[in-house]
């Protein structure tokens, strides 16, 4: 066993725990080197199991099994979890960065994982490692977001160990291979990955949770427990139907919960659900296009993401906090290069020519239209069109433009806007030379982004939409408000119900209480009346009656041994 | 450490102050009331855009009359699919937003009121 055949992700992760023993001065260096190490290790490790043990004598884990799409994913979270490190570099010290880190290591040990169980321990490291990063954040409302998302995340870990432990029984083997959806115990799996994907009925603990990080965390945060669900899914349901339509509902959901949003990172956390959805499309229709679509989408995403947020981020480190659209607008005047990344950002995640989420993006919908999905592809054709609209002009609009809120923050310090840049690069460089990303794909790419039917048809759809933007400004006006979702079940009757089962608890401990202690009392009652100093039993005796007694004891005894 | 302790904030309980320490908060930099007008707030700049913009769209309109078209279906062979398809599905669903938005629009303290709708006390 060689040193590469550990798993990258162990790197990360004991590098993470081990952080704050460090001397605080190291720190900022051992954290950017730990992600440069990992994407070193991503690509040094061979394809096929590279390392197995054996578990409870009977079942095989194969914790690091490479192969081209687990690489494709890993190697985007390594670079998330490396321009998050140097965006926060200011802070690498922190407890927060350490929990990041682990938390990354989990995502990629995640897409190295041969069987279920493997998968299942890096999965719930996710799940604690994030709930730190966002327990670790300044915002107020950091402290209850991060229970309510552990909460929910703990409940998709059961769930899914529960279709885990069912498959394992039901198939004699973990090995994590496509599932056919037809057992409890798969079904149980789907609802396990679909939860963390940001799926419906569970689409709000992404925006509930995610803007609720300091600016730092929520870039990692955006990064790896959606994109980790996908990978699962792109894994264990290719081409499983109901996927095409939970992934046109996440689309249209996200763009609507957007389109109403006033908090520029709830926006972009709503925008993740939206472009979660396409990558879901992509895995349920299943073909070659299809799924390298859903790969290449997710690496252009999280890079886009990570851009979009960096500048987001920017602005509310600057500006002392602010994150509300109300609260902001015309910032290019003093924060050009926050401006430009952000704009760079938004045109990738509208999928605009010559960015990355182009030449990713088409893939998924031409795969539409190759399977003849008229619905979800006018359903994903107007999405994109809305995507351009919400969030291509919207967010830069009303943080960097529109109405001038007189604040005149400059740009944020070195490290920050050097991560931006490079992120937003990225974006640049992908849509110029898809061919890089294409040849990291699991299927040969027979596809073209440049053509000019195609660039023709999508520069149509989004200047028509931003047109319509436009002509519908007065509408879009921002207001100061939130729109209610499916945690409003959890939050307002559930936290009723809860209440109203403590309550009752309380009156039946009462009376409980109450009926034991007149049961206890009665029965002392009877006790003291036998027992008791003047009981029959307990009262002193007089020396002639105990003489006596004790006379006629002896008496009967001397009767009986003469008899 | 080398994070300086910045405004004096009262101890409010849970204390998340201690990471606030790095944002240069409640000194952002405000608009000089003399400023010189910024690069899009000038009329001429302005007009350039507009100007631009509008040619743009009528351009890239053309766009799809010129390129070769493999439809997939029926409907993406109209002329000009891509242009009144990107126009109205935003308005369409700009819509259903609003009406959505009638429904579900609450006030942003919504989740911090203490059982406003009735809800019983334990």
């Amino acid at each position: 066993m060689s040193a590469v055949s550990l798993p990258p992700a162990l790197l990360l992760i004991i590098g993470g725990l081990l952080l704050p023993f460090l001397p605080a001065r190291a720190r900022p260096v051992v954290s950017i080197m730990l992600p440069l190490a990992t994407l070193w290790a991503v690509w040094a490790i061979p394809d096929g199991p590279s390392l197995v043990l054996s578990f409870l004598d009977r079942y095989a884990l194969e914790p690091v099994e490479a192969d081209a799409v687990g690489r494709v994913f890993a190697t985007v979270f390594a670079l998330a979890g490396l321009g998050g490190v140097v965006f926060g570099f200011s802070r690498a010290e922190s407890k927060e960065t350490a929990a990041a880190l682990v938390y990354c290591g989990g995502a990629i040990g995640c897409c190295f994982a041969g069987d279920w169980i493997t998968l299942f321990i890096f999965w719930e490291l996710m799940a604690l490692a994030s709930t730190l990063v966002i327990w670790s954040s300044d915002q107020p409302g950091a402290a209850k977001a991060g229970f309510r998302y552990i909460l929910l995340h703990l409940l998709g870990g059961v769930i899914l160990m529960a279709g885990i432990t069912g498959q394992v029984v039901q198939t004699g083997t973990t090995d994590l291979v496509a599932l056919e959806l037809g057992s409890v115990a798969s079904w149980l799996i789907l609802v396990g990955l679909l939860i963390n994907a940001g799926a419906p009925p569970f689409c709000a603990w992404v925006a509930d949770a995610y803007p609720e990080g300091s600016v730092f965390g929520t870039v990692f945060l955006s990064a790896f427990t959606t994109k980790t669900a996908v990978l699962l899914l792109w894994r264990a349901f290719p081409g499983t139907e109901i996927l095409i339509a939970i992934g046109v509902f996440m689309v249209i959901y996200g763009i609507i919960y957007a389109l109403l949003e006033n908090d520029i990172r709830r926006l972009l956390s709503f925008s993740i659900i939206n472009q979660v959805g396409f990558m879901i499309v992509g895995i349920g229709i299943g073909t070659e296009l299809a799924l390298n679509g859903a790969a290449a989408h997710a690496f252009a995403h999280i890079l886009y993401k990570a851009a979009l947020l960096m500048s987001a981020g920017s602005v509310m480190y600057m500006t002392g906090g602010l994150r509300k659209a109300t609260e902001l607008g015309g910032l290019y005047r003093s924060m050009p290069i926050t401006a430009t990344c952000g704009i760079i950002g938004a045109l990738a995640i509208s999928s605009f020519p010559f960015t990355s989420g182009f030449v990713s993006k088409t893939m998924i919908t031409a795969a539409t239209a190759d399977a003849h999905l008229l619905t979800a592809w006018l359903f994903l054709e107007a999405a994109s069109a809305c995507a351009f609209l919400y969030i291509g002009l919207k967010f830069p609009w009303l943080v960097f433009f529109g109405k001038d809120s007189g604040l005149r923050p400059p740009d944020p310090p070195w490290p920050m806007k050097g991560a931006m840049i490079a992120m937003a690069a990225l974006c640049i460089l992908i849509g110029l030379f898809p061919g890089v990303l294409y040849s990291m794909l699991p299927f040969p790419v027979d596809y073209s982004p440049y053509s000019g039917a195609k660039i023709s048809a999508t520069l149509q759809l989004l200047l028509f939409a931003g047109l319509a933007f436009w002509l519908l400004r007065p509408i879009l006006r921002r207001t100061p408000k939130i729109t209610l979702d499916m945690d409003w079940l959890y939050r307002k009757p559930g936290l009723w119900l809860g209440k109203a089962i403590l309550g009752a608890a309380d009156e039946t401990k009462a009376g409980v209480v109450t009926a034991g202690m007149g049961g206890i009392r009665r029965l002392l009652a009877k006790l003291e009346d036998t027992h008791g100093m003047s009981g029959s039993l307990g009262h002193a005796w007089s020396i002639g009656g105990v003489m006596t007694a004790v006379f006629a004891v002896m008496a009967l005894y001397l009767l009986n041994s003469y008899l | 450490m080398s994070e300086t302790q910045t405004a004096p904030e009262t101890k409010s309980v849970p204390d998340f102050s201690a990471n606030r320490l790095s944002l240069p908060s409640n000194n952002v930099p405000m608009a000089l009331p003399d400023e010189p007008p910024a690069l899009f707030d000038r009329p001429e700049i302005q007009k350039k855009l507009t100007l631009g913009a509008i040619a743009l769209v009528v351009l890239v309109f053309l766009s799809g009359f010129l390129v070769s078209k493999q439809p997939h279906f029926g409907i993406d062979g109209i002329p000009g699919f891509y242009s009144w398809f990107g126009f109205l599905a935003p308005i369409g669903i700009v819509i259903a937003a609003k009406l959505w938005g009638l429904v579900a629009r609450r006030n942003e303290g919504f989740y911090d009121e203490p059982d406003q709708d009735g809800g019983t006390k334990a």
